[in-house]
């Protein structure tokens, strides 16, 4: 820093910032450090090699802009340059998380240890790096030197240490091992039971949402299980309830667990969308799931886009729970709030980002700008997510570069995509559906790939592993582009 | 190596000579110890240092048998003089042999070969031919005369040695350039050498224990990779006792890069570092 160096907390938002930028051309803000009494940050980037001068300097660039002061680039490598080449030891969050489970759950398995067990599996989530995989032994509390005896003993049967690579043995033991250390997703119930609510308008009765309010309503997350098993027992067997019952049933049982305001705000949350009225002129109207759609399609339909109904649905949701929000956290003041419309519309912009963030930058960008940009961008991280052995590292990008290809094309539809990728490739598919063409076939078969790619595992088995990189090769060759 | 706590975080590093194992953890300040004395004013820049920063940063390095700190004399010292009872150490094996251990040469410019001779009249020096000179020996010298200094134990030659810089600071002004073996610069620009002897890792253990300190940079400890930015905090070395999960979890929350040497970070680096993001 040229000047006095600011403190941990602005670097940390600086950074933060200029992390996200880069993400979004396919490089990493790994990690950084910064020593506040000298001024001095080091911050580790991971990026194709090709792109080390153009992105570092914009970097730079980024970071003395935002910080409003000149930021010096310390000659830090013999060659007089400010970088250096690094070799990270641990592996990406996804990969680290996956590992310190495993660390716990492995077990001795055939002819081999569970150090062995553990030991085979690091090398090949390090990518068979020798020097990382024993370096990084110690992160998960195993000796280096026994981690490092082991890969000996299981070099030449299901390892090649000198070829950094995995044998036949050890292939099919990580297909078995990695599949069966997942935890498996809980299954989801179909319910009988069926909830009425005062509009007399008839859903399913969802464990999830009932879970959710309650959650958001402010009730401790300790509460949760033992009230959701409890409206299970109380309303087994029965086909209807009407949310007026259910309502009282959950705010009896917080009640019995805590004697403060706890069951009085979760009332008012449920409730809360009743006491809202909106000032139209000088007509009043009551908050409706309606309204609420209404103005959603309002904000979203200002950049001249189509607006799909699920998109609409989602900021409607999210409209809903800011208000409720507000009005929970003062459950007694008042019965009802009234709502001068401007302040509705302003609520439903605040949230309209959130739902969309292609919606926020159409503000600055023209749709076909944008189109092209968010295309192009999206399959330069592709292509990247095609080089990342590190698992996490890909699936990030594959989701990244997917959201913005999809987007992408979305845009030159002229419909409004979303922030969330299934909804974007569901928004496709609807689209292309009833068209005929060879090049729609082309992206039906695109957008095929796309949803296999985006809900495939993170931590892929070595045969998992082969057929991603088979779709991402097959998706990366298909020219969609302007059909 | 000490046996394995739930505080320690071992590092294995492979280097084409061979392995060294790290060790990061934390001792009882009271039980490491330096070699060297330290130099106030450097002690009381680190000490204004440490009380602006709510972090210890890089550990020292200290010899995992005995206790010895192979470097960050002044670290620990500002440590120890400001209370805290426990230090952040990476331990190495000193009988390593890729530990090396080397000296400083002090070099002077413009010093006159009429004082030289003067030094070496007060402290008994006799002139001795270049090809007798031992690793061992005190050595005073010009380009053209070399003069060893007789002494009758390790802590006498220092002594002396200490006794020589002092006299041509005070008397005359004259501060030493600090040479290390394999140095690239001109040596002609120099016209006087103060060659302490070469000490043992075995001499440095001994005199330590004995409680008798070496003048500061008397010896120099090329260790070939170093953690750096471990960033432990320091209200967790104030208290008598240390959680040790505690310090083992803030010790893998960072991510160690190795950065191949040379680098220029505070400093040049000849050795690997591990710096911890």
């Amino acid at each position: 820093m040229s000047e006095k160096p600011p403190p941990v907390e602005v670097i940390s938002r600086v950074l933060r910032e200029a992390g996200t930028w880069i993400e979004s051309y396919g490089a990493l803000l790994e990690g950084w450090d910064y020593d506040e009494n000298e001024g001095f940050i080091l911050v580790h980037l991971k990026l194709e090699e090709a792109r080390v001068d153009q992105l570092k300097a914009a970097f730079a660039g980024l970071i003395s802009k935002s910080l409003g002061q000149t930021v010096e680039k310390a000659i830090i490598s013999p060659k007089g340059d400010n970088y250096v080449k690094g070799h990270g030891i641990l592996p990406s969050p996804s990969v680290m998380g996956f590992l310190l489970r495993a660390a716990r759950q492995c077990k001795a398995t055939g002819d081999l240890t569970k150090n062995e067990v553990f030991a085979l599996l690091l090398f090949y989530m390090l990518g068979g790096d020798l020097t990382r995989v024993v370096l990084a032994s110690s992160f998960f509390n195993l000796d280096p030197s026994e981690t490092e005896a082991a890969l000996h003993r299981l070099s030449g049967h299901y390892i090649d240490i000198e070829k950094g690579r995995l044998l036949k043995q050890g292939e099919k033991l990580l297909d078995y091992l990695i599949t069966n250390l997942r935890v498996r997703p809980v299954a989801k119930e179909r319910s009988s039971l069926s909830l009425i609510d005062e509009g007399y308008r008839i859903e399913a009765f969802s464990v999830d949402k009932l879970a959710r309010s309650l959650y958001l309503s402010g009730v401790p997350y300790r509460y949760i299980p033992e009230i959701v098993n409890q409206v299970a027992n109380t309303l087994h067997g029965k086909k209807f309830v009407s949310r007026r019952a259910l309502a009282s049933v959950v705010r009896s049982l917080i009640e019995d667990m805590d004697r403060t305001d706890t069951a009085l705000r979760f009332y008012a949350y449920i409730y809360a969308l009743d006491r809202i009225y909106v000032l139209r002129g000088v007509t009043e109207e009551r908050i409706s799931w309606n309204l609420l759609r209404r103005t959603a399609y309002t904000i979203l339909s200002k950049r001249a886009l189509k607006v799909s109904s699920s998109l609409a649905e989602t900021l409607a949701e999210l409209i809903a729970d800011k208000l409720r929000e507000t009005i929970a956290s003062e459950p007694w003041k008042s019965e009802s709030i009234i709502l001068n419309e401007n302040e509705l519309i302003r609520i439903a912009e605040d949230a309209a980002p959130l739902v969309s963030r292609t919606w926020a930058e159409l503000h600055e960008i023209d749709p076909h700008e944008c189109a092209y940009a968010y295309k192009l961008r999206g399959s330069e991280i592709l292509q990247a997510a095609k080089g990342a052995y590190d698992f996490g590292e890909r699936k990030d990008l594959i989701l990244k570069g997917l959201h913005l290809v999809t987007s992408g094309l979305l845009l030159e539809l002229c419909v409004l995509p979303s922030n969330r990728i299934e909804q974007n490739l569901g928004m496709l598919r609807a689209i292309i559906k009833s068209k005929t063409g060879a090049s729609d076939e082309k992206i039906r078969r695109y957008l095929s790939l796309a949803l296999k790619l985006a809900r495939s595992p993170t931590i892929m088995s070595p045969r998992e592993n082969r057929q991603v990189l088979n779709q991402l090769d097959e998706l990366l060759k298909l020219d969609i582009w302007g059909k | 190596m000490s046996p394995n706590m739930p505080g320690d975080l071992k590092l294995r590093i492979h280097l084409s000579e061979g392995s060294l194992e790290l060790c990061i953890t934390a001792k009882k300040i009271d039980k490491v110890f330096p070699h060297e004395e330290v130099v106030p004013a450097h002690l009381d820049r680190l000490k204004l240092a440490l009380l602006s920063s709510p972090l210890q940063r890089n550990p020292i390095i200290i010899d995992s048998a005995s206790g010895l700190i192979l470097d960050g004399t002044h670290r620990w010292a500002a440590m120890h003089d400001l209370g805290y009872r426990w230090i952040v150490v990476c331990e190495v094996d000193y009988n390593n042999p890729l530990i090396v251990l080397d000296r400083w040469v002090r070099a002077y410019k413009h010093i006159k070969s009429s004082l030289v001779e003067e030094i070496a009249r007060e402290f008994e020096a006799e002139p001795v031919e270049r090809n007798k000179v031992e690793n061992e020996d005190l050595i005073l010298g010009t380009s053209s005369t070399l003069y060893r200094v007789n002494y009758t134990s390790v802590e006498e030659a220092f002594t002396k040695l200490h006794a020589i810089e002092k006299k041509l600071l005070r008397l005359y002004g004259y501060t030493p350039s600090y040479i290390a073996s394999g140095y690239r610069g001109k040596v002609e620009e120099y016209s006087f050498f103060l060659v302490p002897p070469l000490l043992s890792k075995n001499d440095v253990v001994k005199l330590a224990r004995k409680g008798f300190s070496l003048p500061p940079k008397s010896t120099r400890h090329l260790v070939p990779a170093r953690p750096l930015s471990v960033n432990v905090p320091l209200k967790l070395l104030i208290d008598e006792s240390l959680d040790f999960e505690a310090l083992g979890e803030i010790l893998r929350q960072r991510n160690p890069v190795l950065l191949k040497p040379p680098i220029r970070l505070d400093r040049d680096y000849q050795e690997l570092v591990l710096y911890f993001i």
